[in-house]
């Protein structure tokens, strides 16, 4: 048999060679050199660690080979992900938004921040966003992980807006605050204000008798996933809400399902249905054009009647409180860049939703009239937020004018892929050439 | 289960030991060398100290998956278990330094300061910096190994 340590030295240099085999090379579309740094860092530490371990101190011998086993997992994950098994344009603007809601250390930005990799695999449910927790790192490593099947379903993808909620949970501090002044609140007056009360709820409701360290897992992830269920709906807007019911529908068809680490989805979308009311994102009031109302309509209609049938024991979370928690939440995602969602001008969403109706992307950049001596064309870029492309999406899918034969699901969902990635080709353009002219040599 | 959320028993404990004592054993080394593993070793340390700060360590990693599988209840007390232990010793190196000093905050901030300087400056680091950083990393590691 080798010796323990003996055998982990040899594995720090087996992984050694791993890491330059592969993480030295280029990655995908991003920079594999931050990855490859990080590993190495990690990679390093461990080695000196295995050094100088006492070969009698097996606790600590097997935490190491604990430690070194994840690296090798993580390492193999990112040489894995391949960014042509999933949309790299949501991929890359679902990075930049959990970057500005897990930025660590404000002094040290981008030098501490977290890198992300993205990842495919089999299954409808499979979304997931891993936080790195348990690791020795000097920057954490998050996993995206998408459906491979789903490739171009950006509409669906904005359930990942749940699943960033979590990685807020990740930093402490974000978590200390966001529990005081946003799951406290929401779940104030509901069973699930300490331990015990849920556990009499749960008696009552599913005969189930939790005690223990169950009890306190249960406890901690309910209140988490319901402040998840809110955070995404915040951070993704309107079209949130359909692509979560659509997945929760497959996954739980009654909404009633016994779970240990998920609430009842029933209570979830009665939830969200309240903070949708209360964002005024189901009627839009004020809004007159039939071209966003039919849809709207037609979208939330079906899901509003639902909600209401929910029995009483299931409407678990007072409206009064949700409202309050939304506020609360919206003040803490303002800080956080343009994190929180905003609502689009309705005509600039009218635009959106009719081109897509004509079967084109969404984006519609303008090219200045021609001025000063010149007579230079500049192009204007006026962005659009993916969430409003996303949104128009939805609207489409739901809108009565649509050619349910010619203009699919799939094309619908393709063409909002393609104005995302459009829409960032124009950015990044606009960004390095904002003062270029389109051209420069123009005739009356 | 996911490699990412194994957890063998009194793993992390066993780790926040490792980490304090590598922390310990950089003290009088010039920040220069091997710069990247002593970030992570205080890097780690300093996290460590935000979870006490914020009373984040029993309350359980965060789950970041649609549909989360139902741990085995084994696990979640050996894992309990692990965490309780990991905030009992930073309680008891709290009450043995500052034993008049119920303020978690103004300990954390204190500690953090010390290690910080220890981290960037290493032998150049202040004397009282030094003191404070030492007398938390042992007091820490002892109190680990009294868990075990």
């Amino acid at each position: 048999m080798l010796k323990p340590r003996m055998f982990l030295k040899e594995e720090c240099l087996n992984i050694k060679r791993l890491l330059d085999d592969t993480l030295r090379h280029a990655y995908g579309s991003a920079k594999s050199e931050e990855f490859y740094k990080e590993c190495r860092a990690r990679l390093n530490s461990l080695s000196a660690q295995v050094q100088v371990v006492d070969e009698a101190n097996l606790a600590e011998i097997h935490t190491l080979a604990s430690q070194i086993n994840l690296l090798s997992d993580t390492i193999t994950k990112i040489e894995r992900s391949h960014i042509g098994e999933l949309s790299w344009p949501f991929a890359l603007v679902i990075k930049e938004m959990a970057l500005a809601v897990c930025r660590e250390n404000v002094k040290a930005a981008h030098e501490l921040d977290p890198l992300f990799f993205f990842s495919a695999n089999g299954g409808m449910f499979v979304y997931a966003v891993f936080p790195e927790t348990k690791a020795l790192s000097r920057r954490r490593i998050f996993n995206v992980v998408f459906p491979r099947s789903f490739k171009y379903q950006v509409l669906l993808h904005t359930i990942l807006g749940h699943e960033i909620g979590h990685v807020a949970y990740a930093y402490h501090e974000l978590k200390h605050e966001l529990e005081a002044k946003v799951t406290t609140v929401l779940l104030h007056g509901s069973p699930f204000t300490s331990p015990s009360d849920l556990q009499a709820w749960l008696v009552k409701t599913y005969k189930q008798t939790l005690n223990g360290p169950a009890l306190a897992d249960a406890f901690a992830r309910w209140r988490q996933e319901y402040f998840c269920d809110l955070f995404g709906l915040l951070i993704m807007g309107p079209s949130f809400l359909p692509a979560y019911r659509s997945l929760f529908h497959l996954l739980d068809h009654r909404g009633s399902r016994w779970s240990a680490t998920h609430p009842p989805t029933m209570s979830r979308y009665s939830m969200l249905q309240d903070a949708l009311t209360i964002l005024d994102w189901e009627r839009w009031e004020g809004v007159s054009h039939q071209n966003l109302q039919q849809p709207l309509n037609s979208m939330y209609e079906p899901m509003r009647q639902h909600v209401s049938a929910i029995p009483p024991e299931m409407r678990i979370l007072d409206p009064n409180q949700v409202k309050l928690a939304t506020t609360a939440l919206q003040d803490i995602l303002r800080r956080m860049g343009t994190t929180l969602y905003a609502h689009p001008n309705p005509d600039e969403l009218n635009g959106i939703v009719t081109a897509l109706l004509n079967g084109t992307p969404a984006i519609c950049t303008k090219i200045e009239a021609r001025r000063g001596k010149s007579k230079k064309r500049y192009l204007i870029n006026e962005p659009i937020d993916f969430r409003h492309i996303l949104f128009a999406g939805w609207l489409a899918i739901y809108h009565d004018a649509r050619d349910k034969d010619d203009l699919s699901l799939f094309k619908i969902n393709r063409l909002c892929d393609r104005s995302i990635l459009h829409q960032d080709a124009i950015s990044t353009w606009s960004e390095h050439f904002e003062r270029e002219p389109v051209s420069s040599n123009v005739s009356n | 289960m996911l490699v990412a959320e194994s957890n063998q028993q009194g793993e992390m404990r066993v780790l926040y030991g490792i980490l304090a004592r590598a922390a310990m054993e950089r003290f009088g080394k010039v920040p220069k060398e091997e710069t990247e593993s002593r970030d992570i070793y205080f890097l780690g340390i300093l996290r460590l100290l935000d979870m006490y700060r914020f009373d984040s360590i029993k309350s359980g990693a965060p789950v970041g998956i649609l549909e989360t599988p139902t741990f085995h209840p084994d696990y979640l007390a050996s894992e309990q278990e692990d965490q309780s232990a990991i905030e009992n010793a930073l309680a008891s190196t709290h009450a043995s330094m500052r034993p008049n000093q119920n303020d978690k905050n103004a300990f954390v901030e204190e500690v953090k300061a010390a290690l910080e300087n220890v981290h960037k400056r290493g032998a150049g680091a202040s004397a009282s910096a030094r003191a404070i950083a030492k007398e938390f990393l042992e007091g820490l590691i002892q109190e680990l190994k009294r868990s075990k």
